[in-house]
């Protein structure tokens, strides 16, 4: 029991100032974008917010799964949130009469991609990469058969609420902050978070400590493959259509964005907004190097500086090796 | 302390010691990677056997040439793969370096020879700095390689920002070439096993980058730097990726940047199905370059199947999962050192 309270002090200790630094980092790039603009713009701030909900969805799913230890990532997240977003618009028929049946369906086929997940990594257990590749892998594999390799029309009352803007800000945002809000409750408040955390640090020590490390597993995989199906649900609302490639960033921007938000990848701690305002700075950088003209490939060179730039500073900052 | 490969071996069964974690015996791990190898070559034979049947006019050399040409860069990603996830590492940015080695080797490279191989060696110092990076400040390799993809598909946009180029004239002769009695692919893909066999699993040197992924504490032990055994092996990657980018070249006589990224998550398909273990040290060169080729080939031999393409991808997911599950089950049977 004093295990398990020394982690929770620990975990809240050290999470009041994490979210500060990507915070600080969004700012700046967004009075750098104004700077460059010339004028102080909201708009600028507000789209890339919409975008950056989108990744912090994904992310917050990435950081969950990473946070299990053991050199966990879950590469399926794209490939999910396009199943996601082809089931409900297949379900739909691109009519709004059954919406909410599709939205439904849509979480429900995230759900069975998490318990896949869960099942190769506990029941056969596939390291995690492979498992949640294979997964991937199949669930692509889906929405090539679901849509014939082309886009699906999706119902027209998910991309019209998707548009529905109030200066830039859409539809997604209080979605996404309500999802936020409810996984930071989780890993914060309950069982969940300790459990999580206390595996995380150690896989074993956790195990004998009695935390049901194989439910924790699934139900993590599940939590996360769910949470990227609501992302790809609503991204298929703000792009108008299922796009078979449309998830193709996530991958690499959910990771980035656990990155930049100063989380450890080596598992065994989580926060949410420092890595919802980990996105927010990818979302801003790439938005600054466009305003100033900058080609794709700046674009790129930037963002991976950035990723590399601001481990080596966090791994720094704390000391550890 | 004595210093030599050997020791590292020996070493290794008494890392309990030092490390606090268990190693297996030398002795035991044999077995599996026979059985790593023997799925993948298995995979292969059968695969090679069904495309014959389906298409008996692919048993000959230009049709051989003509399958195996996308398998060459696949095999040279592949093992690169390998040796990083052989030090305990992943490399999330393997794709994009053969991109960026291939669009090198269509543009510097024909223009300015010198410059070309110029950026092709300073590509290899970039992978030898990733290693440095992760051992020295011990961070996961998986987010310096990610950052290091940006990187690369950055720098291969500069140079070339839209797909274009021409193989160098010497490449294309090169590629062209015939070779007596079997296809220059077949040559090239053998030759591969065989060298990175021989550097992996004959050579002393080899041992000692084995020796890092399988048991830090133990290398430490025998007095050699992980430092520089990290950097070595992701040299040898460098390398790799270096040979890859212009294979593709010669194989398709273009640039393009992006071609090469989706290589990396097959990479991973193709290193565990080739008999390789995520957590390092056990690495299986035959059995990689087996699977490499068999995971090429598949794509056509579902192709001559007439099953549609959109298949291909579940179809590699599901074999990841059967190839990996005939090792677990063998193991639920006591045919395997089982954890």
């Amino acid at each position: 029991m004093s295990v398990r309270i020394g982690l929770a002090q620990q975990r809240s200790r050290k999470h009041q100032v994490r979210w500060l630094f990507p915070l600080a980092a969004a700012v700046l790039l967004w009075i750098i974008a104004c700077v460059v603009v010339g004028r102080i713009s909201v708009g600028v701030l507000l789209d890339n917010v919409t975008l950056a909900s989108f990744v912090g969805l994904a992310a917050v799913a990435q950081m969950l799964v990473i946070a299990t230890g053991e050199g966990s990532f879950d590469l399926s997240i794209p490939y999910v949130m396009v199943l996601a977003a082809f089931v409900s618009g297949a379900v739909s028929g691109g009519a709004d009469k059954y919406l909410v049946v599709a939205v439904v369906a849509g979480l429900a086929a995230g759900v069975g991609a998490g318990v896949f997940n869960g099942a190769l990594v506990v029941g056969l257990r596939l390291p995690p990469i492979v498992a949640t590749l294979a997964t991937g892998y199949i669930a692509y594999t889906l929405v090539l058969l679901m849509g014939g390799g082309a886009q699906l029309a999706i119902a027209p009352a998910l991309v019209s609420v998707s548009h529905r803007s109030w200066d830039g800000l859409t539809f997604a945002l209080p979605v996404a902050i309500v999802i936020w809000a409810g996984v930071a409750v989780l890993r914060g408040q309950g069982r969940y978070g300790v459990y999580l955390h206390a595996m995380g640090q150690s896989r074993a020590a956790a195990a004998l400590a009695g935390v049901p490390v194989k439910r924790m597993v699934v139900w993590t995989f599940v939590l996360s493959a769910t949470l990227a199906a609501a992302a790809g649900i609503l991204l298929s609302g703000y792009v108008g259509g299922a796009f078979p490639d449309m998830g193709d960033p996530y991958l690499i921007g959910s990771v980035a964005a656990v990155v930049v938000g100063g989380t450890s990848v080596s598992g065994g701690e989580s926060a949410v907004a420092a890595t919802v305002f980990g996105a927010l700075t990818m979302a801003l950088l790439v938005a600054v190097l466009e305003l100033s003209g900058a080609g794709a490939n700046v674009q790129d060179i930037a963002e991976g500086a950035l990723i590399i730039g601001v481990v080596l500073a966090v791994r720094h900052g704390s000391g550890r090796r | 302390m004595q210093r030599g490969p050997i020791k590292v071996v020996e070493s290794a069964g008494s890392a309990v010691v030092y490390g606090g974690f268990v190693v297996e015996p030398a002795s035991t791990k044999r077995h599996m990677n026979v059985s790593g190898a023997a799925t993948a070559v298995g995979l292969l034979m059968a695969i090679c056997v069904l495309t014959v049947i389906a298409r008996p006019d692919v048993a000959t050399d230009f049709g051989v040439t003509l399958l195996l040409g996308p398998a060459l860069p696949l095999v040279f990603a592949s093992l690169a793969q390998m040796v990083i996830i052989l030090v305990g590492d992943f490399d999330m940015g393997v794709g994009y370096a053969i991109g960026l080695v291939n669009v090198i080797t269509a543009t510097a490279l024909v223009t300015h020879p010198w410059f070309g191989f110029g950026l092709m060696v300073i590509v290899v110092l970039a992978y030898v700095g990733m290693g440095a990076i992760v051992e020295y400040f011990r961070i996961p390799a998986i987010v310096i390689t990610l950052g290091a993809s940006f990187i690369w598909l950055g720098v291969g946009l500069s140079i070339q920002p839209e797909p274009g180029g021409s193989a160098p004239g010497w490449l294309e002769q090169v590629g062209n070439a015939t070779l007596p009695v079997i296809p220059e692919g077949v040559y090239i893909i053998i030759g591969a096993a065989i060298a990175s066999w021989w550097i992996l699993k004959v050579w002393r040197y080899g041992v000692v980058l084995r020796g890092l992924g399988n048991s830090r504490a133990a290398l430490v032990n025998s007095g050699w730097s992980p430092l520089a055994t990290r950097m070595a092996a992701y040299a040898l990657a460098g390398v790799l990726v270096d040979l890859g980018g212009l294979l593709t070249t010669s194989v398709t006589t273009s640039a393009d940047v992006n071609a090469s990224a989706t290589l990396t998550l097959v990479t991973f398909a193709v290193v565990i199905i080739g008999g390789c273990q995520f957590r390092g040290g056990i690495v299986e060169p035959v059995g990689v370059v087996a699977a490499a080729v068999a995971f090429s080939l598949l794509a056509s031999l579902l192709a001559f199947w007439n099953v549609s393409s959109s298949w291909n991808t579940a179809v590699e997911g599901l074999i990841l999962v059967l190839a990996v599950s005939i090792k677990r089950i063998a193991q639920w049977f006591g045919l395997l050192w089982s954890r």
